[in-house]
């Protein structure tokens, strides 16, 4: 224990000097900036910067680097909030309840509970991060591909749980999903898959396009339509800070949504995302009135948005205590830390020990900069929803096709975005939700390529997925899931039977 | 009438073969870009934008890197294939791009030796062969009769065609029969070998370096030609009783077939002088490619060879090209 303590003494030592201070601080200041900004995600971002980082001392780039990830996090759910954009996969939820908020004039709060909630949930998984790092690591290693299939199957069921609506039509948004993510170069054999010839489509449909398509440009298409009488939310703001009534609401969420992301995160592949949507899925559950999710609950934003920054920080612990990064951005830290002749691996923390505490200490210390920079922001951001229609509907479109444009500078891209914002209007018309679609979609091509990998690592016997305990257990509790969802239904088509 | 519009081309013609020359001294009058066939962050565009910077300060004109990714890097390679031969359109190619795609690809959009002007090759980065530390192995030998012993029963993961590569050829080299499990990412694939789902993978030195020094994964042989100085204790794949065994990784640039000879020249000399640098050296080091400038003459034949080897390894492993 006093270990701990030394450790996080020389970690803060190294995190409080004032060059990583300012490093920090630009780091997290531009993540919030490319997160609010529709489509430019943190990977371009600090893809950009690596060439600037090899005239940093290392743990100065890293502690940048790291701030640019986690500061576009809250970013991300800024414009989730405001305008129904998800500027990252895991504000996808954030938009369910937080662009409900807003609408209904409590944007602020909205902003409010998930800069704290983040902040919460980035102390705890700090803190996490420096006691436990070694043996949580060890977690990664137990899943393998069977593992993973099951966990997809468990997300899935969560999704059809998420809906709103009809059953039918989320399990329908879903199966759409599956079927959307099987676009592109099929992994095992390399055979390409519903490409239609176009090479464009052989890495598979790009998420940023489906998710500013459905969510964002369908939303202002349908805003549109509603002519000069479309609903201002902007003359009433509201109160600028979540209320006590609201922070009792929210502190059970937030506690939930740290303990989910900060585990979900720790796994290879989408932990943070799933973290979020998990944690969406047991608010819902839990909630004595499910019915007001997806219409303004602050649970809805409380609980997914510690998720997912708790699970952002955790994704950290495959990195630097194993050296194997758990998602794109991670991947390109490790590329940062060889350029700066850091080989990451197991060894960095006895090697390079104020590198390794310096980054989890800067870690605490970017959160807090984001909580001390955000709240006062949130004015300034509810400001930009007094910006009249006409003038912020082209600016966010304008944003999202350089956003969508700059992933691989192909203007392919930008059309197929038009094209989903379009699909968009008519789900919306049609009642159906995006959400299940959403997740179907980034669930299933990971839940395939497990399955075939353990199908192919079992020599084709699928009782792989019942032998292995941890699988087993993903399993069952996807099928009590399913149960419990089947539950009320069947119940309520029993009453309707009896009423005839 | 005919006749003038003849006359007229052949001055146009007349005119352009006497400014060409002078044109080309005059090389480069605007920014050039630089492609990438993959995503920014990368080895590749790492190693590419070290180049672009010493030579947009040697050039003095600005070297723009372009990032195409996408399709294994059939999208950018193809906007490289068909960009105007100018010598303002050059690219970072790759074994992928400009060697095994032709075998992986029926229908690839552009041809590695005929669409374009070989400059120079600019690096190789060898695998290594890694195992757990309790695989019942400790040389190639004792691997292969373990593999014998067991056929296709043992599994080895790759996250490239690159990495699949190799390992296919290492299997109709010695006739063993390893089962290929698919991955997206090296990544997990290296954490399924070290969570024992898999038996054996090729990875690249400078990603495995790591984890051999920790004592996670252990090391069996290297497939470059010689052992490398920066790890003299780990023997060559041909040396451990495979000869004739080699592969690698490698990265050379290009420039569009009908670039002007002058052009090609003047890239070469600059590229092979910055390549020689220490500091770039250096970079390259880091990120696992040994530099290795070359004449544009050699790169030609070398990247001749490498389309025949692959379309010989595709084959023999019985892969069907898409």
């Amino acid at each position: 224990m006093m270990e701990i303590f030394s450790n996080l003494g020389l970690g803060f030592g190294v995190a409080l000097s004032p060059m990583n201070v300012l490093y920090c601080f630009i780091g997290v200041a531009l993540g919030t900036l490319i997160g609010v900004l529709p489509g430019i995600g943190p990977i371009a971002t600090i893809a950009m910067l690596l060439p600037i980082t090899f005239n940093l001392p290392p743990i100065a780039a890293l502690i940048m680097l790291a701030g640019i990830y986690y500061g576009a996090q809250y970013g991300g759910s800024t414009s989730a909030i405001l305008v129904n954009l998800p500027g990252e996969s895991s504000s996808v939820v954030t938009c369910l309840d937080g662009y409900q908020m807003a609408r209904q004039g409590r944007a602020g709060p909205a902003l409010g509970i998930a800069a704290l909630g983040s902040f919460f949930a980035g102390t705890v998984s700090t803190l996490l991060i420096a006691l436990f790092a070694p043996p949580l690591a060890e977690i990664a290693f137990k899943f393998g591909p069977a593992e993973y299939f099951s966990l997809m199957v468990l997300g899935l069921v969560a999704a059809v749980v998420l809906a709103q609506g009809s059953l039918l039509k989320s399990i329908c948004m879903v199966i759409l999903g599956l079927l959307w993510g099987l676009v592109g170069t099929d992994v095992s054999s390399g055979t390409q898959r519903f490409t239609f010839g176009y090479s464009e489509l052989s890495d598979g449909i790009g998420f940023v396009g489906i998710a500013m398509g459905l969510f964002g440009f369908s939303e202002i298409i349908s805003n549109l339509e509603m002519g000069q009488n479309r609903e201002v939310f902007t003359s009433k703001v509201g109160r600028l800070l979540p209320s006590l009534d609201d922070f009792k609401a929210s502190w059970k969420p937030v506690l939930r949504g740290t303990g989910l992301g900060s585990f979900l995160g720790i796994l290879p592949g989408g932990g943070a995302l799933l973290s979020s949507f998990t944690s969406y899925m047991v608010e819902k559950k839990l909630a004595k009135d499910p019915s007001r999710f997806g219409k303004g609950a602050i649970e809805g934003v409380a609980g997914p948005e510690s998720a997912n920054n708790a699970g952002a920080q955790t994704s950290f612990i495959p990195l630097l205590t194993l050296g194997i990064p758990s998602n794109p951005v991670m991947a390109l830290m490790i590329g940062a830390m060889t350029i700066q002749g850091i080989a990451p691996g197991p060894q960095v923390m006895t090697e390079r020990p104020q590198l390794f505490w310096g980054m989890i200490a800067s870690m605490w210390v970017g959160n807090l900069l984001l909580v001390v920079m955000n709240l006062p922001m949130i004015g300034l951001w509810i400001k930009l929803l007094t910006v009249p229609y006409r003038m912020l509907f082209p600016s966010i479109l304008l944003f999202c096709c350089i956003g969508v444009y700059s992933l691989s500078s192909l203007p392919f891209d930008v059309y197929m975005t038009a094209a989903f914002g379009v699909i968009g209007y008519i789900f919306i018309k049609l009642g159906c939700e995006p959400a299940p679609l959403i997740l179907g979609f980034i669930l299933g091509p990971v839940m395939e390529e497990n399955l075939r990998r353990a199908m192919l690592l079992s020599r084709g016997d699928p009782s792989t997925f019942f032998t292995r305990p941890i699988s087993l257990g993903l399993l069952i509790a996807s099928a009590i899931m399913l149960l419990l969802m089947a539950a009320p239904v069947l119940r309520k088509k029993r009453q309707e039977a009896f009423q005839e | 009438m005919k006749s003038l519009l003849r006359g007229c081309v052949l001055l146009c013609a007349a005119v352009m073969a006497g400014v060409f020359p002078a044109w080309a001294q005059n090389y480069p009058a605007k920014p050039i870009r630089l492609i990438v066939a993959a995503g920014a962050g990368g080895t590749s565009d790492v190693i590419a934008r070290a180049i672009a910077q010493k030579l947009a300060e040697s050039l003095g004109q600005q070297v723009v890197v372009d990032n195409r990714p996408g399709a294994n890097g059939v999208i950018g390679t193809e906007v490289a294939a068909k960009a105007a031969p100018d010598g303002y359109s050059i690219i970072l190619g790759s074994v992928s791009t400009h060697g095994s795609n032709p075998s992986l690809y029926s229908r690839l959009p552009y041809d590695p030796v005929r669409d374009f002007a070989p400059i120079t090759l600019v690096g190789q980065a060898p695998y290594v062969i890694l195992v757990q530390p309790s695989f019942p192995a400790n040389s190639v030998k004792e691997f292969i009769g373990q593999a014998k012993a067991k056929p296709g029963q043992i599994n080895y993961g790759a996250g490239t065609n690159a990495a699949r590569i190799g390992t296919e050829m290492f299997n109709s080299m010695t006739g063993i029969s390893l089962t290929h499990i698919p991955y997206k990412s090296t990544a997990q694939a290296l954490t399924d070998l070290m969570a024992g789902q898999l038996q054996v993978i090729f990875e690249p030195l400078v990603t495995a370096l790591p984890h051999i020094k920790a004592g996670k994964l252990k090391v069996l042989g290297i497939t470059s030609t010689r052992r490398l100085p920066m790890v003299p204790d780990i023997p060559t794949v041909a040396e451990a009783g495979v000869p004739g065994y080699e592969y690698s990784g490698w990265l050379a640039m290009y420039a569009p077939a009908g670039v002007p000879r002058e052009v090609v020249q003047k890239l070469n000399a600059e590229i092979v002088k910055i390549l020689n640098l220490p500091d770039i050296a250096d970079r390259l080091r880091s990120v696992g490619f040994e530099p290795q400038p070359t004449s544009s003459e050699q790169l030609a034949a070398f990247t001749k060879a490498e389309v025949a080897k692959y379309a010989r390894v595709v084959k023999e492993a019985g892969i069907q090209p898409e």
